[in-house]
């Protein structure tokens, strides 16, 4: 594979990331073509209904692009609980080995523990199915995710020069996290979120597949596939298409942060150029 | 000096389960408001109510009642279920006979492929085998394990009738109708599961590669596969081991969502009745084994990299 090609992949997978938020963004406008049409149930593809509909009546095309909103939403929600907390807590614990850098860390395998389909199952008393209960359950998840990576990128510049210099130059601990750390992992974070987000696209779908995700009328792909599950037989398609939309988007999210990450770590890009040697 | 490391491991466990619990506890029991009225709903009769907030011993302090579950807890009494009037680890006991086999056998399966197709994929790295194998990897840990399922249904079950398409033929019946039973599910865990550890055993073995050992290994006049599979393998395990610690909390919740997928009677379909049914004692219980055993697993993990790698066992007498 090389480089050219790979830059190409990387290009088309942020054109897909600003589609994919285009397309979230036009779910309310699909309302009508989602509505339940007992007249119109499982009409094949055609031209009226591109993707046929569903048992309900449902237009699968408008379901499709509509299920981007709850899973682009839901994946958001948690990478940005996920990064809010988990940043600053990676960042205090990478300063220095004390007492409560370790309890931070402790504190991380604690909540790691809590699987976020065990969370959602938890807070679903609380909240009920729906938008925020699964962001809460994936978000909570997220926190010890970034806060172990920037944690692991950090832990090392705190001994550098330029921090000592920031020090005697009287700066902070907070501004040096803030101005000197930060902007040096900033890649790290960058590659973490897209990969986050395509986790969580999959989470998403997982809890929304048991009814613990978003609810109707609300369009999900996890959902699609419960409710295709039945007609399996008869109609194939309405399994098979949801399915391809998670695992596209997921695919293009994980592949975009394989890629940061790669540009994060100087010894990998040289592989990289390497291989192109 | 191991046996230190043992115990102050082990009182680390035990601060771990009791502050998980604390935190079950408080979304279940305290968070909610009235849990008796979150079970019957908001139009029971006011004498029911307190019948079932007696029953559950919510008439009584937080403390009090928080210390009294947790104290059934180590005497391994999980509280008895509300729809079921069964004891909840009975009630668990029972779906463990499907669910644990499904959980073992796709983490085994996972092991299995992931070790040998990173080691492949870092012994041919950068060739055309090895971005082969890599775009695979990374299109399979795309896939998600319900739509896996499915596809795996339609093909398996379907259209070549090899495999059923779900429910659970009972140990009874055989270890041949029963491991056929499980053999999708598995797949359907597996899969993803593998193609993320594979890239973590293919990272961490190219990392290993750059090591003086391997050029001490060279300078003897090992062959590159001598050195590829054990030398730099073995050492590459450590650090694998701990992802799979790590992946085991994937693992617990793609099996009961995947349960559910194939109808199988295990763990997920007792939650997911638990949920519906509001019965909080069940859900509690559960969501404890569950916690309870990720914990648990990444401490015995723990404990293995600290018993296997000299250097940490030393650096952890010292602190």
């Amino acid at each position: 594979m090389t480089k050219r090609f790979q830059n190409r992949l990387f290009t088309s997978g942020l054109l897909f990331i600003l589609v994919y938020g285009a397309l979230a963004v036009a779910m309310p406008f699909l309302e009508s073509h989602y509505q339940i049409r007992i007249d119109q149930r499982l009409i094949p593809m055609s031209s009226a209904h591109w993707l046929g509909t569903d048992q309900f009546g449902r237009d699968t095309f408008a379901m499709v692009i509509g299920g981007c909103f709850a899973s682009l939403s839901v994946a958001a929600m948690a990478v940005i609980i996920g990064a809010g907390i988990g940043i600053p807590l990676g960042l205090i614990a990478s300063e220095d080995e004390n007492a409560l850098s370790r309890s931070i860390l402790s504190l991380n395998d604690l909540i790691f523990a809590f699987p976020a389909l065990v969370i959602a199952i938890l807070l679903h008393n609380i909240f009920g199915s729906g938008i925020l209960t699964a962001g809460l359950a994936i978000g909570l998840f997220n926190i010890p995710v970034f806060a172990r990576t920037i944690y692991g990128a950090s832990r090392p510049l705190w001994t550098k020069d330029f921090v000592k210099a920031a020090r005697l130059a009287g700066r902070s601990t907070f501004m040096i996290a803030a101005v000197h750390i930060l902007p040096l992992v900033s890649s790290v974070v960058l590659a973490q979120i897209a990969l986050q987000m395509g986790l969580g696209i999959l989470a998403e779908a997982g809890l929304s597949y048991v009814g613990l995700g978003v609810v109707p009328p609300m369009p999900s792909w996890g959902r699609m596939l419960n409710e295709a599950q039945t007609l399996i037989v008869i109609a194939p398609r309405l399994a098979i298409i949801p399915g391809l939309a998670i695992a596209l988007s997921a695919f293009f999210f994980t592949w975009i942060g394989d890629r940061l990450s790669d540009y994060a770590d100087p010894r990998r890009r040289e592989a990289h150029e390497h291989d192109r040697a | 000096m191991v046996i230190r490391i043992f115990i102050r491991k082990l009182a680390g466990l035990a601060l771990f389960l009791a502050l998980a619990s604390l935190f079950i506890f408080l979304i279940v029991d305290v968070l909610p408001g009235d849990p008796a009225e979150l079970m019957l709903g908001t139009d029971a009769r006011a004498d029911t109510l307190q019948a079932l907030r007696h029953q559950l011993g919510l008439d009584q302090p937080l403390a009090l009642q928080y210390l009294s579950w947790i104290s059934g807890l180590l005497r391994f009494d999980f509280g008895t279920s509300m729809t079921y009037a069964t004891p909840v680890l009975s009630l668990i006991g029972e779906r463990l006979p499907v669910s644990l086999p499904l959980a073992v056998m796709a983490l085994a399966l996972t092991t299995l492929l992931a070790i040998p197709l990173g080691a492949l994929s870092a012994q041919h790295y950068g060739s055309r085998l090895d971005h082969a194998i890599k775009t695979g990897f990374q299109l399979t840990l795309a896939l998600p394990n319900i739509w896996l399922a499915l596809l795996l249904i339609m093909i398996f079950a379907m259209s070549l009738h090899w495999f059923p398409a779900g429910g659970f033929a009972g140990w009874k019946s055989g270890l041949f109708l029963g491991l056929k039973s499980l053999f999708l599910p598995v797949l359907a865990l597996a899969l993803p599961q593998a193609a993320i550890l594979a890239r973590i055993v293919r990272a961490e073995m190219r990392d290993k590669a750059q090591e003086n050992f391997v050029l001490g290994a060279r300078a003897r006049g090992l062959s590159e596969k001598d050195i590829l599979w054990h030398h730099i393998l073995p050492n590459a395990m450590l650090p694998v081991l701990s992802i799979m610690g790590l992946q085991f909390s994937f693992l617990i919740a793609g099996t009961v969502i995947i349960e559910t997928v194939f109808s199988l009677p295990g763990l997920g379909r007792l939650i997911f009745q638990a949920i519906t049914q509001r019965d909080l004692p069940l859900i509690k219980g559960t969501a404890m084994l569950l916690v309870g055993s990720v914990i648990l697993v990444n401490y015995i993990v723990d404990l293995m990299a600290t018993l296997l790698d000299p250097r940490l066992r030393r650096s952890g007498a010292a602190a």
